[in-house]
């Protein structure tokens, strides 16, 4: 799969409801092949229920989301093929080694490539985790769990990349710097990532456009120069708190 | 749907392993941390040791029970028809295990589900699938038929099946009466037919046999009894029973593929946010205080304090009233079937007085299952300012007044027993009163085994530590002497041997408590 697939997302007024409460209201938006997109918001402002859409978990109650121009459902497995999400709470089976794992998310993906093990060997030395490579998952600490799917995801090199919270995943700050690494190089070569965090300063810095939501609502969706600069984040998220009814 | 990738998987272990050995360091740590194949063997022992169990339990049966007899064969198939609610209990969670790990990965539900179910029904093979052949090959044995060890293990693995099939459709269909505690008390009803026939021996025969070819599970076992030419009927019939699984897994891929796997969130009523704060709807009495006169006996005994901290470890999840009532009935049946009925083994009673006694020995509703006591939620209580001591006063108060609740019963029931025991009603009632005297005092060792469960001790091995060993056995030798010294027919021994019983465990207990409370202890163990 590593190579220079593309793929151009466009949600089209999407909507999901969790009995009264509104998670995501009519958003509308397109995302550029090979953006990096930072999804920013309070809490319950829709984030993940956003990413969990995009990745076929959460079924939208309007709206479409389109790959390439082509309706997404859960049922179109070659789509989802083309994807992954990393939940801020990987689930792993618990008996399961590292090495294992990988196994099977590599043939989910179908994912057979030459040079694979040599890929994940790499990437599992630059997240510290080749001593771990046999250990099995329910041992392993929230860092090293999330490490370890993390790993799973780059393996497969996805064209779209959903992660939920990767800054608040108990990574330890290597994981973090190797994160932030192969996250650029996948949108170099073309793949899309959106994360959402909460951390302002970072999704300024570490972004190429950011998604503000605000109760459901989409709030702001550009770059940071165009928005304002640097620290603009800071102020848009106090104007937003002070329009709150 | 094969999701590992042996080759890969290979390739990467052999390219891992040449990393990590460039280093002598990084290669010590590779072996440390690599727990799979231990893990796997301590897996094959504890199952091993299920299936021993069982093994020697249907020894048991060999030994004691009369050839010739259906009422194994009726209670080991209403047994087998209680098993079914409880594994199909199981299999709904099997299916949320995989969609939370699998369900965000290109793979679809249709594979979902029949990888949940395959690995729902490897997890019954262990136990299962071995205590049943065990059971079949047994009852054969028992009924007088000549058949050699693959027929049983045939059979066996047919009832096995049909269980499966049963369990299945059940989970798939999810009819309302399928409960566990339905299957539960198929099971419990199950296990005292086997003693019906004690009480009836060869009468009722044809009873058992009609009830026997009735019900699927026995079908098997009923073909067999019947001959094979008759018995035909009964072993496809069982067949078409365990091909139920595939039937019923379409039923359930379909009910997979219809729920959507959104997460679950709450509804937030259209209320002012302040509104649950302004009511003080946090600051209600629990409800537990108003279920019934135990638990308000159990709350009368509590400072304030002691009720925040019983409403903080119980969690409202007490139901000592009902359970006493159950216990009540059970009590006020055996006691009728002592009396009127028929004379039975003395050790039937054994049930019942177990079925009596065991919310005395635990505390849970259902008298057996630790999780009020502390047990896994001990890590929890640590999170917050609770004493040990606090909580360890709340566990003996609910377990003393469960106790006094209890005895009359446990008292009642061995009276009514007392000819069938062979020993006069005085004894008997002497017998329970010392029951109930062990009871007291195994009060904190019960409240210290649910602590132990998270608890690590923090000091490494040492003077100190080996020290606390040796007087915990000390401790243990002095309780097991106070309780011989308790049943010891000379009465001026049962003071000393009853204070001897409950000194070392309250000791215990509370060296525990000033142990956790100086943090000598950690108590966030997880495994």
């Amino acid at each position: 799969m590593i190579g220079w697939a593309r793929v151009r997302v466009s949600l089209d007024r999407l909507s999901k409801s969790f009995g009264p409460v509104r998670a995501l209201d009519a958003i509308s938006l397109d995302l550029e092949p090979g953006s990096l997109v930072a999804i920013l918001g309070a809490n319950g402002a829709g984030k993940s229920t956003l990413l969990r859409c995009l990745a076929g978990i959460a079924v939208p109650d309007g709206g479409t989301i389109r790959y390439d121009g082509e309706r997404f459902l859960r049922a179109r497995l070659d789509l989802r093929r083309r994807l992954g999400f990393l939940p801020d709470f990987p689930a792993l089976f618990a008996a399961m080694s590292v090495l294992r794992h990988l196994g099977m998310v590599a043939s989910l993906y179908g994912a057979d490539q030459e040079g694979l093990d040599l890929r994940a060997a790499t990437l599992l030395g630059e997240f510290d985790m080749l001593p771990l490579a046999e250990a099995r998952t329910g041992t392993l600490s929230r860092g090293q769990r999330y490490k370890a799917a993390l790993v799973a995801h780059a393996l497969v090199d996805p064209e779209l990349w959903l992660l939920d919270e990767p800054f608040a995943s108990g990574m330890d700050p290597d994981g973090i710097r190797a994160f932030r690494s192969i996250a650029r190089d996948a949108v170099a070569r073309g793949r899309t990532v959106l994360y959402s965090t909460q951390l302002l300063d970072l999704a300024e810095r570490f972004s190429d456009r950011v998604v503000v939501l605000d109760r459901g609502r989409l709030a702001a969706f550009d770059t940071v120069e165009a928005l304002g600069g640097l620290g603009v984040l800071d102020t848009l998220f106090q104007r937003l708190r002070d329009e709150r009814p | 749907m094969r999701l590992s990738n042996p080759p890969f998987e290979r390739a990467l272990r052999d390219r891992v392993r040449a990393e990590v050995k460039r280093s002598k360091e990084g290669w010590a740590e590779y072996r440390r941390l690599r727990k799979v194949r231990a893990s796997a063997l301590r897996v094959a022992i504890s199952k091993g040791i299920c299936s021993l169990l069982s093994s020697c339990v249907g020894l048991f049966w060999l030994t004691y029970w009369p050839r010739g007899t259906p009422w194994f064969s009726l209670g080991f198939a209403i047994f087998g028809l209680g098993l079914a609610p409880l594994l199909a209990y199981a299999l709904p969670s099997r299916f949320d295990d995989c969609r939370c790990v699998l369900g965000h990965q290109p793979i679809s539900d249709s594979a979902l589900a029949r990888l949940a179910l395959g690995r729902w029904i490897r997890s019954t093979v262990w136990f299962l699938w071995l205590s049943v052949v065990l059971c079949v090959a047994l009852t054969l044995v028992r009924q007088g038929a000549t058949v050699d060890s693959a027929t049983a293990a045939a059979l066996g693995a047919l009832n096995w099946g049909v269980v499966l099939g049963i369990s299945c459709a059940l989970a798939a269909w999810r009819p309302g009466w399928a409960s566990p505690v339905v299957g539960l008390a198929l099971s419990v009803a199950g296990f005292c037919v086997f003693f019906l026939q004690f009480a009836f021996g060869r009468v009722q025969i044809e009873v058992a046999e009609r009830v026997t070819a009735v019900l699927p599970t026995g079908w098997a076992l009923h073909a067999l009894r019947v001959g094979w030419e008759g018995g035909v009927v009964a072993m496809a019939a069982a067949a078409a029973v365990a091909a139920l699984p595939f039937l019923a897994w379409r039923r359930a891929v379909a009910a997979l593929e219809e729920t959507p796997i959104d997460p679950p969130e709450p509804e937030s009523p259209p209320t002012p946010a302040d509104e649950p704060l302004r009511a003080a709807a946090f600051r209600e009495t629990p409800p537990w205080l108003s279920a019934g006169p135990i638990e308000r006996a159990f709350a009368a005994t509590l400072s304030p304090r002691g009720l925040i901290v019983a409403d903080f470890v119980f969690e409202g999840r007490v139901a000592w009233s009902k359970t006493w009532r159950l216990s009540a009935l059970i009590a006020a049946a055996a006691s009728l079937w002592a009396l009127a009925l028929v004379p039975a083994p003395a050790w039937t009673f054994w049930l019942p007085i177990a079925f009596v006694g065991l919310p005395m020995l635990g505390g849970a509703p259902h008298g057996i299952a630790p999780a009020p006591q502390g047990g896994r939620q001990i890590a929890t209580f640590a999170l917050y300012p609770v004493g040990i001591g606090e909580i360890s006063r709340v566990f003996l108060r609910s377990g003393l007044v469960r106790i006094v609740a209890w005895a009359p019963l446990l008292l009642l029931l061995l009276a009514a027993a007392a000819p069938d025991l062979g020993t006069s009603v005085s004894g008997a009632l002497a017998t329970g009163a010392k029951g109930i005297l062990v009871a007291v005092a195994m009060r904190p060792l019960s409240a210290l085994s649910s602590f132990s469960m998270c608890m690590r001790e923090a000091l490494p091995m040492g003077v100190a530590r080996v020290g606390l060993l040796a007087l915990t056995v000390l401790a243990l030798c002095a309780t097991v002497a106070g309780g011989f010294m308790l049943f010891v027919v000379k009465w001026g021994l049962v003071a000393p041997g009853f204070a001897l019983l409950l000194l070392p465990p309250f000791a215990l207990l509370a060296i525990a408590c000033r142990r956790i409370d100086r943090g000598r202890v950690d108590l966030m163990r997880n495994e």
